[in-house]
Protein backbone atom coordinates (compact mmCIF):
# COMPACT_ATOMS: atom_id res chain seq x y z
CA UNK A 1 0.00 0.00 0.00
CA UNK A 2 1.31 3.51 -0.96
CA UNK A 3 0.26 6.36 1.21
CA UNK A 4 -1.81 9.28 -0.60
CA UNK A 5 0.79 11.83 -2.14
CA UNK A 6 0.32 15.52 -0.19
CA UNK A 7 -1.30 17.51 -1.67
CA UNK A 8 0.62 20.70 -0.98
CA UNK A 9 4.04 21.53 -0.46
CA UNK A 10 5.31 20.75 3.08
CA UNK A 11 5.92 23.32 5.39
CA UNK A 12 8.32 23.63 8.13
CA UNK A 13 5.77 26.02 9.87
CA UNK A 14 2.26 25.71 9.56
CA UNK A 15 0.06 27.98 11.63
CA UNK A 16 -2.83 26.44 13.52
CA UNK A 17 -4.19 29.68 14.87
CA UNK A 18 -4.88 30.69 11.68
CA UNK A 19 -7.15 27.84 11.06
CA UNK A 20 -9.38 28.04 14.43
CA UNK A 21 -12.59 30.68 14.31
CA UNK A 22 -12.14 33.99 15.49
CA UNK A 23 -14.97 33.94 18.04
CA UNK A 24 -13.05 31.49 19.52
CA UNK A 25 -9.48 33.14 19.73
CA UNK A 26 -11.40 36.26 20.88
CA UNK A 27 -13.18 34.41 23.72
CA UNK A 28 -10.06 32.19 24.94
CA UNK A 29 -7.01 34.00 24.05
CA UNK A 30 -4.16 31.38 24.70
CA UNK A 31 -0.44 31.54 23.97
CA UNK A 32 -0.22 29.32 20.91
CA UNK A 33 3.47 29.06 21.02
CA UNK A 34 4.48 25.70 21.39
CA UNK A 35 8.04 26.29 22.96
CA UNK A 36 6.43 28.65 26.02
CA UNK A 37 7.07 26.75 29.00
CA UNK A 38 5.60 29.48 31.22
CA UNK A 39 1.99 28.28 30.67
CA UNK A 40 -1.34 26.98 32.76
CA UNK A 41 -2.36 24.50 29.90
CA UNK A 42 -2.18 21.63 32.57
CA UNK A 43 -4.27 23.39 35.39
CA UNK A 44 -7.27 21.94 34.69
CA UNK A 45 -7.42 18.50 35.89
CA UNK A 46 -10.35 17.81 38.14
CA UNK A 47 -10.17 14.77 40.39
CA UNK A 48 -9.50 11.42 39.48
CA UNK A 49 -13.30 9.43 39.45
CA UNK A 50 -14.15 6.90 41.75
CA UNK A 51 -17.82 6.89 40.89
CA UNK A 52 -17.57 4.40 37.93
CA UNK A 53 -15.75 0.96 37.60
CA UNK A 54 -13.75 2.37 34.78
CA UNK A 55 -11.99 -1.03 34.04
CA UNK A 56 -15.53 -2.80 33.39
CA UNK A 57 -16.35 0.42 30.87
CA UNK A 58 -13.19 -0.20 29.31
CA UNK A 59 -13.68 -3.97 29.01
CA UNK A 60 -17.02 -3.33 27.90
CA UNK A 61 -15.71 -0.77 25.20
CA UNK A 62 -13.34 -3.14 23.55
CA UNK A 63 -15.91 -5.77 23.41
CA UNK A 64 -17.92 -3.99 21.44
CA UNK A 65 -15.46 -2.64 19.53
CA UNK A 66 -14.55 -6.08 18.42
CA UNK A 67 -18.04 -6.89 17.72
CA UNK A 68 -17.92 -4.09 15.71
CA UNK A 69 -14.35 -4.68 14.15
CA UNK A 70 -14.87 -1.93 11.70
CA UNK A 71 -14.33 2.22 13.31
CA UNK A 72 -17.25 4.39 13.12
CA UNK A 73 -15.07 7.28 12.37
CA UNK A 74 -12.07 8.82 10.47
CA UNK A 75 -11.09 11.43 8.44
CA UNK A 76 -10.12 11.84 5.10
CA UNK A 77 -10.52 14.15 2.19
CA UNK A 78 -13.01 13.72 -0.82
CA UNK A 79 -10.56 14.87 -3.71
CA UNK A 80 -13.62 14.60 -6.44
CA UNK A 81 -15.99 17.23 -3.85
CA UNK A 82 -13.11 19.02 -2.53
CA UNK A 83 -14.99 18.11 0.96
CA UNK A 84 -13.69 17.32 4.30
CA UNK A 85 -15.36 14.02 5.19
CA UNK A 86 -15.63 12.49 9.07
CA UNK A 87 -17.11 9.22 8.56
CA UNK A 88 -19.77 9.80 5.64
CA UNK A 89 -20.33 13.86 7.02
CA UNK A 90 -19.07 16.59 5.35
CA UNK A 91 -17.70 19.73 7.65
CA UNK A 92 -17.26 21.85 4.83
CA UNK A 93 -19.71 23.89 6.19
CA UNK A 94 -18.78 23.09 10.03
CA UNK A 95 -16.24 25.92 12.02
CA UNK A 96 -13.61 23.15 12.20
CA UNK A 97 -13.24 22.79 8.60
CA UNK A 98 -10.20 25.44 8.11
CA UNK A 99 -8.23 23.13 10.55
CA UNK A 100 -9.05 19.98 8.22
CA UNK A 101 -7.61 21.31 5.04
CA UNK A 102 -4.13 21.39 7.85
CA UNK A 103 -4.83 18.04 8.45
CA UNK A 104 -5.71 16.49 5.12
CA UNK A 105 -4.91 18.79 2.29
CA UNK A 106 -1.41 20.40 3.99
CA UNK A 107 -0.92 17.08 6.11
CA UNK A 108 -1.09 13.17 5.27
CA UNK A 109 -3.72 12.37 7.50
CA UNK A 110 -6.48 9.95 6.58
CA UNK A 111 -8.75 7.49 7.07
CA UNK A 112 -5.87 4.79 7.38
CA UNK A 113 -4.19 7.04 10.85
CA UNK A 114 -7.60 8.82 12.25
CA UNK A 115 -10.01 5.71 12.91
CA UNK A 116 -11.53 5.53 16.13
CA UNK A 117 -14.67 3.84 17.86
CA UNK A 118 -17.10 5.77 19.03
CA UNK A 119 -20.29 5.07 21.41
CA UNK A 120 -22.44 7.67 22.17
CA UNK A 121 -25.49 8.40 25.01
CA UNK A 122 -27.68 5.43 24.82
CA UNK A 123 -25.16 3.13 23.02
CA UNK A 124 -22.82 2.83 26.42
CA UNK A 125 -25.82 0.74 28.23
CA UNK A 126 -25.84 0.49 31.67
CA UNK A 127 -23.32 2.68 31.50
CA UNK A 128 -24.99 5.83 30.35
CA UNK A 129 -26.78 6.33 33.57
CA UNK A 130 -24.14 6.75 36.12
CA UNK A 131 -22.08 8.48 33.31
CA UNK A 132 -24.37 10.91 32.96
CA UNK A 133 -24.89 12.04 36.76
CA UNK A 134 -21.15 12.94 36.60
CA UNK A 135 -21.74 16.01 34.71
CA UNK A 136 -25.75 16.27 34.66
CA UNK A 137 -25.34 19.10 37.17
CA UNK A 138 -22.78 20.73 35.50
CA UNK A 139 -24.02 21.17 31.34
CA UNK A 140 -27.20 21.25 29.67
CA UNK A 141 -27.73 19.31 26.21
CA UNK A 142 -24.99 17.29 27.26
CA UNK A 143 -23.85 14.65 24.95
CA UNK A 144 -21.58 12.12 25.44
CA UNK A 145 -18.79 10.11 23.44
CA UNK A 146 -16.87 6.81 24.72
CA UNK A 147 -14.08 6.69 22.12
CA UNK A 148 -11.74 3.77 21.58
CA UNK A 149 -8.66 5.00 19.35
CA UNK A 150 -6.90 1.52 18.40
CA UNK A 151 -2.84 1.54 18.44
CA UNK A 152 -1.75 3.76 15.37
CA UNK A 153 -4.32 6.16 14.85
CA UNK A 154 -4.66 9.44 16.07
CA UNK A 155 -6.77 12.48 16.57
CA UNK A 156 -4.95 15.38 14.88
CA UNK A 157 -4.64 18.64 16.78
CA UNK A 158 -7.20 20.93 16.86
CA UNK A 159 -9.41 23.11 19.03
CA UNK A 160 -12.39 22.28 19.82
CA UNK A 161 -14.88 23.37 18.07
CA UNK A 162 -18.09 21.86 18.92
CA UNK A 163 -19.21 20.52 14.96
CA UNK A 164 -20.78 17.45 16.03
CA UNK A 165 -23.03 19.71 18.77
CA UNK A 166 -24.07 21.90 15.03
CA UNK A 167 -24.86 19.39 13.65
CA UNK A 168 -27.06 17.92 15.98
CA UNK A 169 -28.77 21.12 17.06
CA UNK A 170 -28.30 23.35 13.76
CA UNK A 171 -27.00 25.95 15.42
CA UNK A 172 -23.68 27.53 15.33
CA UNK A 173 -21.93 27.33 18.59
CA UNK A 174 -22.37 29.87 21.22
CA UNK A 175 -18.38 28.87 22.58
CA UNK A 176 -18.69 31.09 25.58
CA UNK A 177 -21.69 28.76 27.10
CA UNK A 178 -20.26 25.28 25.63
CA UNK A 179 -17.68 23.04 27.50
CA UNK A 180 -16.27 19.99 27.13
CA UNK A 181 -15.28 17.44 30.28
CA UNK A 182 -13.13 14.32 29.59
CA UNK A 183 -12.18 11.15 31.61
CA UNK A 184 -9.50 8.84 30.55
CA UNK A 185 -11.16 5.25 30.67
CA UNK A 186 -8.06 3.34 31.07
CA UNK A 187 -5.18 3.44 32.59
CA UNK A 188 -1.78 5.49 30.47
CA UNK A 189 0.38 2.51 28.77
CA UNK A 190 2.55 2.43 26.17
CA UNK A 191 2.41 5.28 22.75
CA UNK A 192 -0.33 6.87 24.59
CA UNK A 193 -0.34 10.77 24.76
CA UNK A 194 -2.41 13.47 24.54
CA UNK A 195 -0.95 16.48 24.75
CA UNK A 196 -3.52 19.52 26.01
CA UNK A 197 -1.45 22.47 24.98
CA UNK A 198 2.05 22.58 26.06
CA UNK A 199 0.79 20.26 28.62
CA UNK A 200 1.70 16.56 27.78
CA UNK A 201 -1.34 14.43 30.20
CA UNK A 202 1.63 11.60 30.24
CA UNK A 203 1.12 9.16 32.77
CA UNK A 204 -2.42 8.79 33.78
CA UNK A 205 -4.83 6.86 35.87
CA UNK A 206 -8.09 5.47 34.16
CA UNK A 207 -10.71 7.93 36.35
CA UNK A 208 -8.37 10.67 35.81
CA UNK A 209 -10.95 13.96 35.00
CA UNK A 210 -10.17 17.08 32.93
CA UNK A 211 -12.09 20.02 32.01
CA UNK A 212 -11.23 20.72 28.48
CA UNK A 213 -11.20 24.58 28.76
CA UNK A 214 -11.95 25.99 25.28
CA UNK A 215 -9.52 27.92 22.80
CA UNK A 216 -6.39 25.41 24.01
CA UNK A 217 -4.99 23.61 20.93
CA UNK A 218 -4.84 19.90 21.69
CA UNK A 219 -4.65 16.45 20.11
CA UNK A 220 -4.06 12.98 20.64
CA UNK A 221 -2.29 9.44 19.69
CA UNK A 222 -1.76 5.56 20.33
CA UNK A 223 1.47 4.38 18.68
CA UNK A 224 1.45 2.05 21.35
CA UNK A 225 -0.12 -1.86 21.68
CA UNK A 226 -3.22 -1.14 23.60
CA UNK A 227 -6.59 0.73 22.93
CA UNK A 228 -6.63 3.99 24.51
CA UNK A 229 -10.06 4.76 25.85
CA UNK A 230 -11.48 8.50 27.05
CA UNK A 231 -15.04 9.61 27.61
CA UNK A 232 -16.15 12.86 26.88
CA UNK A 233 -19.52 15.27 27.60
CA UNK A 234 -19.72 18.05 25.56
CA UNK A 235 -23.01 20.80 26.36
CA UNK A 236 -23.90 24.25 27.74
CA UNK A 237 -22.42 25.28 30.93
CA UNK A 238 -25.41 25.53 33.51
CA UNK B 1 -14.48 -16.31 22.53
CA UNK B 2 -11.10 -15.18 20.64
CA UNK B 3 -9.50 -17.63 18.79
CA UNK B 4 -5.37 -17.46 16.99
CA UNK B 5 -6.79 -15.02 14.34
CA UNK B 6 -8.99 -12.72 16.27
CA UNK B 7 -6.94 -12.67 19.95
CA UNK B 8 -5.74 -9.22 19.73
CA UNK B 9 -2.93 -9.24 22.50
CA UNK B 10 -0.05 -10.86 21.09
CA UNK B 11 2.01 -7.56 21.33
CA UNK B 12 1.13 -7.21 25.11
CA UNK B 13 1.48 -11.15 25.52
CA UNK B 14 5.30 -10.95 24.20
CA UNK B 15 5.89 -7.73 26.36
CA UNK B 16 4.87 -9.56 29.42
CA UNK B 17 6.78 -12.89 28.86
CA UNK B 18 10.04 -10.84 28.59
CA UNK B 19 8.97 -8.99 31.59
CA UNK B 20 8.76 -5.58 30.13
CA UNK B 21 6.78 -3.50 32.28
CA UNK B 22 6.12 0.13 32.73
CA UNK B 23 6.02 -0.10 36.34
CA UNK B 24 9.85 -0.16 36.20
CA UNK B 25 10.89 3.21 35.86
CA UNK B 26 13.93 3.05 33.14
CA UNK B 27 16.63 6.31 34.08
CA UNK B 28 17.71 8.42 30.92
CA UNK B 29 19.14 11.44 33.02
CA UNK B 30 22.30 10.14 32.34
CA UNK B 31 21.76 9.58 28.72
CA UNK B 32 21.32 13.26 27.79
CA UNK B 33 23.06 15.42 26.06
CA UNK B 34 22.86 19.08 24.68
CA UNK B 35 24.60 18.85 20.99
CA UNK B 36 24.91 22.07 19.36
CA UNK B 37 23.83 22.41 15.78
CA UNK B 38 22.32 24.20 13.60
CA UNK B 39 19.16 22.54 12.60
CA UNK B 40 18.62 25.11 9.40
CA UNK B 41 21.65 23.53 7.58
CA UNK B 42 19.77 20.01 8.26
CA UNK B 43 16.23 21.21 7.04
CA UNK B 44 18.47 22.58 3.56
CA UNK B 45 20.26 19.61 3.18
CA UNK B 46 16.60 17.64 3.41
CA UNK B 47 15.23 19.62 0.82
CA UNK B 48 18.40 19.99 -1.80
CA UNK B 49 18.34 16.50 -1.60
CA UNK B 50 14.96 15.34 -1.41
CA UNK B 51 15.57 13.37 -4.65
CA UNK B 52 18.09 10.86 -3.11
CA UNK B 53 15.89 10.01 -0.46
CA UNK B 54 14.17 6.90 0.64
CA UNK B 55 10.68 8.04 0.76
CA UNK B 56 8.22 4.75 1.01
CA UNK B 57 9.81 3.02 4.11
CA UNK B 58 7.09 1.74 6.25
CA UNK B 59 7.51 -0.29 9.23
CA UNK B 60 7.32 -4.13 8.28
CA UNK B 61 8.88 -7.14 8.25
CA UNK B 62 12.19 -7.10 6.37
CA UNK B 63 14.29 -10.35 5.58
CA UNK B 64 17.44 -8.61 6.78
CA UNK B 65 15.94 -8.04 10.04
CA UNK B 66 16.41 -10.19 13.70
CA UNK B 67 14.66 -12.73 14.54
CA UNK B 68 13.19 -10.29 17.03
CA UNK B 69 13.03 -7.24 15.28
CA UNK B 70 11.07 -9.39 12.61
CA UNK B 71 8.59 -10.34 15.56
CA UNK B 72 8.32 -6.60 16.58
CA UNK B 73 7.34 -5.90 13.26
CA UNK B 74 4.73 -8.84 12.46
CA UNK B 75 3.13 -8.16 16.18
CA UNK B 76 2.47 -4.45 15.00
CA UNK B 77 1.35 -4.95 11.60
CA UNK B 78 -1.42 -7.40 13.45
CA UNK B 79 -2.61 -4.57 15.58
CA UNK B 80 -3.05 -2.19 12.93
CA UNK B 81 -0.02 -0.60 11.89
CA UNK B 82 0.85 -0.29 7.96
CA UNK B 83 2.02 2.15 5.00
CA UNK B 84 -0.86 4.30 6.52
CA UNK B 85 1.05 5.46 9.79
CA UNK B 86 4.22 4.34 10.10
CA UNK B 87 5.89 6.28 7.09
CA UNK B 88 8.73 7.44 6.88
CA UNK B 89 11.03 9.35 4.64
CA UNK B 90 15.00 9.22 5.36
CA UNK B 91 18.40 10.55 3.98
CA UNK B 92 22.02 9.12 4.85
CA UNK B 93 21.66 5.69 2.92
CA UNK B 94 23.92 7.28 -0.28
CA UNK B 95 27.41 7.47 1.11
CA UNK B 96 27.57 11.55 -0.26
CA UNK B 97 24.49 11.91 2.41
CA UNK B 98 26.21 10.37 4.73
CA UNK B 99 29.17 11.85 4.81
CA UNK B 100 27.14 15.18 4.03
CA UNK B 101 25.58 14.79 7.45
CA UNK B 102 28.77 14.00 9.36
CA UNK B 103 30.13 17.19 8.38
CA UNK B 104 27.01 18.85 9.33
CA UNK B 105 26.70 17.43 12.47
CA UNK B 106 30.74 18.49 12.85
CA UNK B 107 33.74 17.01 14.87
CA UNK B 108 32.49 18.65 18.25
CA UNK B 109 29.17 16.83 18.70
CA UNK B 110 30.97 13.27 17.24
CA UNK B 111 33.31 13.97 20.85
CA UNK B 112 30.61 15.32 23.05
CA UNK B 113 28.65 11.21 21.70
CA UNK B 114 31.97 9.53 22.51
CA UNK B 115 31.87 8.33 18.74
CA UNK B 116 33.80 7.68 16.13
CA UNK B 117 32.84 9.83 13.67
CA UNK B 118 34.64 8.05 10.19
CA UNK B 119 32.94 4.89 11.08
CA UNK B 120 29.42 6.34 12.36
CA UNK B 121 26.53 6.02 10.25
CA UNK B 122 24.47 8.97 10.66
CA UNK B 123 20.36 8.93 9.20
CA UNK B 124 18.10 11.74 9.09
CA UNK B 125 14.48 11.17 9.34
CA UNK B 126 11.65 12.83 8.24
CA UNK B 127 7.69 11.95 10.06
CA UNK B 128 5.42 13.60 8.71
CA UNK B 129 2.14 13.97 10.22
CA UNK B 130 -0.27 11.03 11.10
CA UNK B 131 3.01 8.99 10.98
CA UNK B 132 5.28 7.78 13.69
CA UNK B 133 7.17 4.16 14.39
CA UNK B 134 5.65 2.12 16.77
CA UNK B 135 7.08 0.19 19.98
CA UNK B 136 10.36 -2.03 19.20
CA UNK B 137 14.11 -2.57 20.41
CA UNK B 138 17.04 -1.94 18.10
CA UNK B 139 19.73 -4.14 17.55
CA UNK B 140 23.28 -2.93 15.73
CA UNK B 141 23.02 -5.71 13.37
CA UNK B 142 22.94 -4.24 10.18
CA UNK B 143 25.77 -1.86 11.84
CA UNK B 144 28.29 -4.79 12.75
CA UNK B 145 27.78 -6.64 9.73
CA UNK B 146 29.01 -3.56 7.95
CA UNK B 147 31.71 -3.36 10.19
CA UNK B 148 32.21 -5.71 12.72
CA UNK B 149 31.69 -6.05 16.51
CA UNK B 150 32.28 -3.47 18.98
CA UNK B 151 31.10 -1.05 21.58
CA UNK B 152 27.90 0.20 19.70
CA UNK B 153 26.40 3.20 20.62
CA UNK B 154 23.07 4.97 18.92
CA UNK B 155 21.46 8.53 19.51
CA UNK B 156 18.28 9.95 18.52
CA UNK B 157 19.00 13.90 17.92
CA UNK B 158 16.25 16.07 17.89
CA UNK B 159 16.39 18.61 14.44
CA UNK B 160 13.15 20.60 14.27
CA UNK B 161 12.01 22.29 17.03
CA UNK B 162 9.54 20.26 18.63
CA UNK B 163 5.73 21.05 17.79
CA UNK B 164 2.96 19.86 19.20
CA UNK B 165 2.25 16.52 18.61
CA UNK B 166 6.01 15.45 18.62
CA UNK B 167 7.04 12.58 20.99
CA UNK B 168 9.69 10.12 21.95
CA UNK B 169 8.72 7.46 24.64
CA UNK B 170 11.61 5.61 25.67
CA UNK B 171 10.20 2.72 28.10
CA UNK B 172 8.64 5.07 30.76
CA UNK B 173 9.55 8.72 29.52
CA UNK B 174 7.78 10.13 27.60
CA UNK B 175 9.94 12.79 25.99
CA UNK B 176 9.17 16.26 24.37
CA UNK B 177 9.42 19.95 24.55
CA UNK B 178 12.69 19.31 22.78
CA UNK B 179 15.48 22.08 21.41
CA UNK B 180 17.19 21.06 18.02
CA UNK B 181 20.16 19.32 18.93
CA UNK B 182 18.35 17.44 22.24
CA UNK B 183 20.40 13.94 21.84
CA UNK B 184 19.71 10.77 23.82
CA UNK B 185 21.82 7.47 23.53
CA UNK B 186 19.06 4.53 22.98
CA UNK B 187 20.55 1.67 23.92
CA UNK B 188 20.24 -2.01 22.39
CA UNK B 189 17.63 -3.74 23.71
CA UNK B 190 15.74 -0.28 25.24
CA UNK B 191 11.98 -0.26 24.18
CA UNK B 192 11.17 3.00 22.45
CA UNK B 193 8.45 4.27 20.22
CA UNK B 194 8.14 8.07 18.49
CA UNK B 195 5.08 9.61 16.84
CA UNK B 196 4.09 12.94 15.23
CA UNK B 197 0.61 13.62 15.28
CA UNK B 198 0.59 17.61 15.29
CA UNK B 199 0.69 19.50 11.69
CA UNK B 200 4.13 19.83 11.06
CA UNK B 201 7.21 17.05 9.86
CA UNK B 202 9.57 16.21 12.72
CA UNK B 203 13.17 15.46 11.79
CA UNK B 204 15.38 13.87 14.28
CA UNK B 205 19.02 11.84 13.30
CA UNK B 206 20.15 8.66 14.31
CA UNK B 207 23.43 8.11 14.56
CA UNK B 208 25.10 5.46 15.66
CA UNK B 209 29.01 4.34 15.75
CA UNK B 210 31.67 3.02 17.95
CA UNK B 211 32.23 4.29 21.12
CA UNK B 212 36.27 6.03 21.30
CA UNK B 213 36.83 4.32 24.15
CA UNK B 214 36.39 0.84 22.97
Amino acid sequence: MKTYPIKADLDIYIDPYAAVPQEIIKQNPWHWDPQETNHKDGDSFLYTDASINWFELGEWAIAEANEIRVPQKYWWWDEENEQAMHANESVNHCPIFETCTQWMVQNDYNEHNTRYFKFANHELGAFYEPLKAMFAHKLEDMTMSLFVQPPGQTMPTHVDTFSSYMRKTGEFPDYSKLRRFMTFVSDWDWGHYFHYGNHIMQPWKAGDTWDLVPGIYHGSANCGVTPKITMHWSGKLK
Amino acid sequence: MSNIYTHNTYYQDHLDKNGISLENHYEIGPLEIQLDINYKDFLQFAEDSRHRAITDKEYKPRPFLTDESMRQAVLSQFIGYDAGNTMETNWGIEPEDDAKLKELLGDANFEKMNLVKETSLVRLLQYNPGHGIPLHTDSYNGFMKRFGPGKITRYFVAISPWDWGHFLQVHDNMIHHWDPGYALEIKEGVWHLSGNFGIAPKYTLTVTGYDVND
